[in-house]
C-alpha cells in the first residue's frame, strides 16, 4: 500500500480485509482448525473404566508400537495401498493415454465414461463388488458354467484380497484422472518436434510424454494412496472378519471398541502419514493435476 | 544396425497405441461399468436374493421404493442438506477465494490447505475431527451437523473452482472498474462475479453431487434423520431389500443424465463464445 493513498481510502480497503478475511478465518479455525487440533487433545487422554481420562498421556502412542498388530496392520495397509494404485496405474496409465489422443466428442465421450462410475453411490458400487465376488456372484457362476470349478471358490470374498479388488474397481478413476489432466497439457508441438527430429513413436513417448505426465502420475498414487489408508467402509462391506485395514482399526475404536482417545491417537498416525504423502507429491508438482 | 533397432522401437510404439493401450482400457471399463450394470439388472429381478439365474423381470422394486416413506423422507433429506450446504458453501468458498485473489497473503499457501484439507484427505479424518469437536461442544448429532461437514468439504470444491478461475482472470479489468470510481462492493458484484458464473454454477453442481453421496464424514456425524447414502448403508446390514439396487439404477441415471445435459448446455455454451 503505497503511503500517499488518501487514509479514507486505506481505511475503507481495511474494513474490506476485515470483512473478507474474519467470516472466512472464523470458519476455517471453527470447522476445520479446531476440530483437527481436537485429534491431538484428544489423543493425550485416556479410557479408564468407560469414562474419559482428561490428562496428559502417551499411554495410546505407546499402545501402539506395544502391540506389533497396529503397527502390521498399517503395515498391511500400506502394501495394499501399493498394490491398488500399481495396478491402478497399470492399467489407467494406457487408458489416459488412449484418450487424450483422441479428439472432439470421441475424446469427451471417453473421459465422460471414466467420471460417470464416480457418480454411482460410493457404497453401492463397493457393495456391487459382491455379486461379482460372492459365492453365487458372477464369477464362481461364470466359472461352474464353464465347467472349471465344481463348487464356488470361497477365497474371493471377505478377506484382503477382495478388499484389493474392490479398490481397485471402485478407484480406478481417481488415476486415469489426473494422468489425463497432466497429459492434455503437454503441448502437441513438442511430440511433433520430437517425431521430425527422427525418434521413433515409443522413444517420444518415453523421452518426451511420460517424462511430462509425471506430476499427473504421482497425483494418481498420492489420491490412490490417501484413499485407500482412510478407507473403512470397503473393509467393512468385503472385507469380513479377516480383512483388517488401519482405517477400519480407526473406525471400530470410534464405534464398537469405543476408545476414542486411543481412535484419535491412531488418526493422528494417520493424519501424518498422509499429509507426508500430499507434501511429497505436492513437490512433485502433484497438486497443480487435480 | 541403427535403422534395425529404431524399426523395432517403432513397431513396440505402434503395439503399444494401437493394441495395448485400447485393450487396456476397455477392460478398465469392464470392470468399472460391470459392477453397476448388475446392480441395475438385479434390480428388475423378482427374486428378494441377488443370485443368479434372473428369476423373472419386475418393476416391484421401484414400486415399493415410492411408496417406502422411510426413503423418501431420506431423499428429502439429502436434497435439503445438498441445497443448504451448496448455499454455505458458495458464500464461504466465494469470499475465501476472492480474499486470496485480492490480497497477498503470507501465509496463502497454509490458508489455501485449510481448506482444501477435507476434499484432499479422506472424509475418515474430517468426520471424526468434527464428531470429537461437535460432542466436546455438547452438540448433538443431527441433520444440523450433517450439514456443517457437508459445508466444510463443499467450501473446497467451490474454492478450487473459483481460484482455477482466478487464475485465469485478468487484473485488468478490475482495476479498470476501480480507476472509473466503483468502490470494492461495486467492482466486486459488477465486474468480478459476472465473470466467475460458469465456475460457480461448475463448482456448486459438482458441490451437490458429492454431496449428494457423501458417505465418510456423514457416516461419524449423523443423528438420527438419515441421508439416502446411509439410509442404503441401513438397508445394506439390516433386512436387505433389492429395493436398495432399484435406488441404486435411479441415482445413477439421473445423475449422469445431470452430467451430460450439464456439460452439453453450460460447457457447449462457453465453447461457442
Amino acid at each position: 500500500m503505497s503511503p500517499a493513498m488518501p487514509s479514507r481510502r486505506r481505511a475503507r480497503s481495511r474494513l474490506e480485509i476485515s470483512l473478507l478475511f474474519l467470516p472466512t478465518s472464523l470458519w476455517l479455525t471453527l470447522f476445520i482448525v479446531v476440530p483437527l487440533a481436537m485429534f491431538f487433545i484428544y489423543s493425550f487422554w485416556t479410557m479408564k473404566d468407560e469414562f474419559l481420562v482428561r490428562g496428559f498421556s502417551l499411554a495410546n502412542y505407546l499402545r501402539f508400537f506395544a502391540h506389533s498388530v497396529y503397527p502390521e496392520v498399517l503395515w498391511r495397509t500400506f502394501v495394499l495401498a501399493l498394490g491398488v494404485s500399481g495396478i491402478t496405474f497399470a492399467m489407467g496409465y494406457p487408458l489416459a493415454l488412449f484418450i487424450s489422443r483422441k479428439s472432439g466428442r470421441t475424446k469427451s465421450i471417453l473421459y465422460m465414461l471414466v467420471l460417470i462410475p464416480l457418480l454411482t453411490s460410493y457404497i453401492v458400487r463397493i457393495y456391487a463388488m459382491r455379486l461379482i465376488l460372492g459365492s453365487n456372484g458372477l464369477i464362481n457362476n461364470l466359472l461352474m458354467m464353464l465347467g472349471l470349478i465344481r463348487e464356488p471358490l470361497p477365497f474371493l470374498l471377505f478377506n484382503l484380497f477382495a478388499i484389493f479388488l474392490t479398490l481397485c474397481v471402485i478407484l480406478a478413476p481417481f488415476m486415469v484422472m489426473p494422468i489425463f489432466t497432466s497429459l492434455e497439457k503437454i503441448p502437441r508441438s513438442l511430440v511433433e518436434a520430437s517425431r521430425d527430429l527422427g525418434a521413433s513413436e515409443f522413444e517420444t513417448f518415453w523421452r518426451v510424454v511420460f517424462p511430462l505426465s509425471l506430476p499427473g502420475v504421482i497425483a494418481g498414487f498420492m489420491f490412490i494412496f490417501i484413499l485407500t489408508l482412510g478407507d473403512f467402509l470397503t473393509p467393512i462391506l468385503v472385507g469380513g472378519t479377516q480383512g483388517m485395514t488401519f482405517g477400519k482399526i480407526i473406525q471400530m475404536n470410534f464405534g464398537i471398541a469405543f476408545d476414542w482417545p486411543f481412535g484419535s491417537a491412531l488418526s493422528v498416525l494417520l493424519l501424518i502419514l498422509s499429509l507426508l504423502i500430499v507434501l511429497i507429491s505436492s513437490r512433485f508438482g502433484a497438486l497443480r493435476e487435480i | 544396425m541403427e535403422s534395425d533397432r529404431s524399426a523395432g522401437w517403432e513397431r513396440v510404439g505402434r503395439a503399444l497405441s494401437r493394441v495395448v493401450s485400447p485393450g487396456f482400457g476397455f477392460l478398465l471399463f469392464t470392470v468399472t461399468y460391470v459392477p453397476i450394470l448388475l446392480v441395475i439388472l438385479f434390480s428388475f429381478n423378482s427374486s428378494q436374493v441377488a443370485t443368479f439365474p434372473i428369476e423373472r423381470l419386475t418393476l416391484d422394486w421401484y414400486r415399493l421404493l415410492f411408496q417406502n416413506e422411510s426413503i423418501l423422507t431420506a431423499f428429502r433429506n439429502t436434497i435439503l442438506i445438498g441445497v443448504a450446504a451448496v448455499a454455505g458453501s458458495l458464500v464461504i468458498g466465494v469470499l475465501s477465494a476472492y480474499f486470496l485473489h485480492r490480497y497477498h497473503v503470507r501465509a496463502a499457501f497454509a490458508y489455501q490447505l485449510a481448506i482444501l484439507m477435507p476434499f484432499i484427505l479422506p472424509g475418515i479424518f474430517t468426520g471424526l475431527a468434527l464428531l470429537l469437536f461437535f460432542s466436546a461442544a455438547g452438540i448433538p448429532r443431527s441433520l444440523f451437523t450433517v450439514f456443517i461437514g457437508h459445508i466444510v468439504f463443499c467450501t473446497a470444491v467451490v474454492f478450487k473452482t473459483v481460484m482455477a478461475r482466478f487464475g485465469t482472470l485478468e487484473r485488468s479489468q478490475e482495476e479498470a472498474s476501480a480507476d472509473l470510481g466503483a468502490n470494492a462492493l461495486q467492482t466486486f458484484l459488477y465486474v468480478v462475479l459476472p465473470n466467475l458464473r460458469t465456475a460457480l454454477i461448475t463448482g456448486a453442481l459438482l458441490a451437490f453431487v458429492l454431496s449428494f453421496d457423501e458417505t465418510m464424514i456423514t457416516f461419524f456425524v449423523i443423528g438420527p434423520q438419515l441421508t439416502l447414502p446411509l439410509k442404503i448403508w441401513a438397508m445394506m446390514r439390516a433386512n436387505f431389500s433389492p429395493q436398495v439396487h432399484a435406488l441404486a439404477s435411479i441415482v445413477f441415471v439421473s445423475s449422469t443424465l445431470l452430467v451430460i445435459v450439464f456439460s452439453k448446455y453450460i460447457l457447449g455454451r462457453e465453447a461457442r463464445r
